[in-house]
């Protein structure tokens, strides 16, 4: 990485649930054109710090910073402004399900950019032939496989271009063949089109392959944030555990 | 080097028509949706200028995005469309991969939209589905009255805490709002009829019309469409909402008989709480001749209350009820199939919803004429 710039910064970000405090201060940075995994157990706070940091929830304390600008700061439109810089596949694909995947994707081009309908035609057919839904383009989400309903929400989040993306949990429940297609593509992607990636998962197959660095969550505090391969070699008791898939003593509910 | 259109940076845009072969269109820098504009522009020109090959000279450009990408696939068909052959060549780097990623998607999706369906086609579409939802209405209709009144006398249970819930949620919390609009549709129907009436000088007779007309249509027949609002809608919506988030499926696995979980105890408490919530509407109604008779009309209130028991009749009140029992299963039964019929998501729901409503009202005025052409 020759560019260190830090397109995304946190800081010390304190989240809650109600009365339950389930980010204890989370800090870390992503810089320009890196992929980091954001891992660990189910219900450490992952999806939870993902949806704070794009602006969905506001933490109670602490900051978000997008290339300088702190998200709590803006207004209606300068939010709106940078939601659009970024995409977002969430878990369950969240596609709208009254509508053909084709719409679908068509929406965010429709409404943030003023192309002619065969300029949009051609993007849209390609963004969905990209993650392999191009035979797909008339279907409703309902008539489609969970692993093709997370693949065209992927391709609805590349939509705008954006310049980074984050995925939530985007192998969870698909085929191996069709879950390394996909960190194929943000490989690809990364490559050509410079897009940061931030990916919350937890297939360690993935994190291997496409990770160059990797935040790791547990009971809402970071474990370890670090490169990929000092995580694989890491001593820390709970990150050594998690890299070679062992079990607790009993499954703790946390 | 032939005549040089460049695409890309400002200073490069000059535009070179010498004639000489073969034209050339170089793009420099960012391929995004400006250049790619100006690139289809520009091959556009060629095609129209009678050339019969053009070379698009890739070399300068650094990157690409969707847009650009787009507009250069365009670009190239708009060219074929004009049978002017089209070269490109010299892209490098990231840019030719993202283009090269790009055209190499787009050759796998030539999926056009579906058609549209002929009318004839649309109106037999529409039958059959008519016919395939008249059948599962009908079995659900079937199956609701063995679960409910049959098998629970072959020791096949019910969820009486369920139901005991449903009647609370459905009954008891409905009572003020079935007791509010019979009192105002008495108001209305006693003073327009008071007006008719008092020309004769007969409006005492109010008082025997209310008393019949509530027992025996009017409180039966506002009550169902009260609750086919109230309850109808909010058992259509959480069926459908669980039906899409496959709750009922899961029931299903666990070998629970959806019509025996979810709709037996809904019919029970309908069938117990209607002909209640119907006796309630028929006093609001009588009550309300009462009063604009002894506050409006100065009649006494011992000779209205005569005339009020002459027009009170047990077979009527008879009919009332069981007619609002009937009612009640034709909400509780509509409402279940629409929720359980739900097709997509959130905008299913949303139908299926709306479908209930409107199913419910029809319903209960074809029981009602069919009760009114078997009762006399």
């Amino acid at each position: 990485m020759a560019r260190r710039v830090p397109i995304l910064k946190v800081e010390n970000l304190v989240a809650h649930y109600g009365e339950h405090e389930v980010l204890h201060g989370v800090s870390f940075e992503v810089h320009q054109d890196e992929i980091v995994a954001v891992v660990g157990g189910s219900g450490c706070g992952k999806s939870t710090l993902l949806k704070h940091v794009i602006g969905l929830l506001r933490p109670t304390s602490g900051t978000v910073r997008f290339w300088g600008k702190e998200i709590a700061s803006l207004n209606e439109d300068e939010l709106c402004a940078l939601q659009s810089r970024f995409g977002v596949s969430f878990q369950s694909g969240g596609l709208f399900n009254s509508m053909t995947l084709y719409d679908n994707i068509a929406l965010p081009l429709r409404e943030r950019r003023e192309l002619s309908d065969e300029i949009m035609d051609t993007i849209v057919r390609t963004k969905l032939a990209l993650v392999g839904l191009g035979e797909a383009l008339y279907q409703l989400p309902s008539e489609l496989s969970g692993g093709m309903k997370k693949r065209a929400g992927f391709a609805r989040a590349l939509a705008l271009d954006p310049e980074i993306v984050f995925f939530d949990e985007p192998s969870a429940g698909l085929d191996p063949i069709t879950a390394a297609g996909l960190d194929e593509l943000i490989l690809r992607l990364r490559r050509t089109l410079g897009i940061t990636v931030v990916v919350i998962t937890h297939e360690l197959d993935s994190i291997r392959k496409v990770a160059d660095r990797v935040l790791m969550l547990d009971r809402g505090s970071v474990a370890f944030l670090g490169l990929l391969d000092e995580a694989l070699k890491s001593v820390e008791p709970r990150v050594k555990q998690f890299f070679s898939r062992l079990p607790d003593e009993t499954i703790t509910v946390r | 080097m032939g005549a040089v259109f460049s695409v890309g940076t400002e200073l490069l845009m000059a535009v070179d028509l010498e004639k000489r072969e073969p034209w050339m269109i170089r793009v420099t820098g960012e391929l995004s949706e400006e250049t790619g504009q100006e690139l289809l522009s520009m091959v556009k020109t060629v095609a129209e200028s009678g050339r019969k090959d053009v070379e698009i000279e890739m070399s300068g450009v650094d990157s690409a995005d969707s847009a650009g990408a787009a507009f250069l696939t365009r670009a190239c068909e708009a060219a074929a469309l004009g049978g002017l052959a089209v070269n490109v060549r010299g892209a490098r780097g990231v840019a030719a991969e993202f283009i090269y990623l790009f055209e190499k998607s787009l050759r796998q999706s030539h999926i056009t939209p579906p058609r549209k369906a002929g009318f004839f086609e649309s109106v037999g579409a529409w039958f059959f589905a008519a016919l395939l939802e008249a059948k599962a209405l009908g079995s659900l209709l079937v199956d609701s009255i063995y679960w409910t009144f049959i098998a629970p006398f072959e020791r096949r249970g019910v969820r009486w805490g369920a139901v005991w819930d449903e009647m609370y949620e459905m009954g008891v919390r409905a009572i003020l709002i079935v007791y509010v609009i019979n009192l105002l549709l008495g108001f209305t129907i006693a003073l327009l009829v008071a007006n008719q009436l008092g020309l004769f000088g007969v409006s005492i007779f109010v008082a025997d019309l209310l008393a019949i007309g509530f027992t025996r249509e009017l409180a039966a027949l506002m009550t169902a469409i009260i609750i086919a609002a109230r309850s109808g809608s909010a058992i259509a919506a959480e069926l459908a909402t669980m039906t899409v988030q496959e709750e009922v499926d899961a029931l299903k696995s666990m070998g629970f008989n959806t019509t025996q979980f979810l709709v037996t105890p809904k019919i029970i408490a309908m069938v117990i709480c209607m002909p209640a919530l119907t006796l309630i509407a028929m006093f609001a109604g009588i009550e309300a001749g009462f009063l604009l008779g002894v506050f409006h009309l100065g009649q006494t209130p011992a000779n209205w209350i005569n005339h009020t028991l002459m027009g009170l009749k047990v077979s009527n009140i008879m009919l009332g009820l069981a007619k609002s029992a009937c009612y009640a299963l034709v909400i509780v039964v509509v409402g279940c199939h629409n929720g359980l019929w739900v097709r997509g998501g959130a905008r299913g729901v949303g139908m299926a919803t709306t479908r209930s409503v409107v199913m419910d009202v029809f319903f209960i005025i074809v029981v009602a004429a069919g009760f009114s052409i078997i009762a006399g």
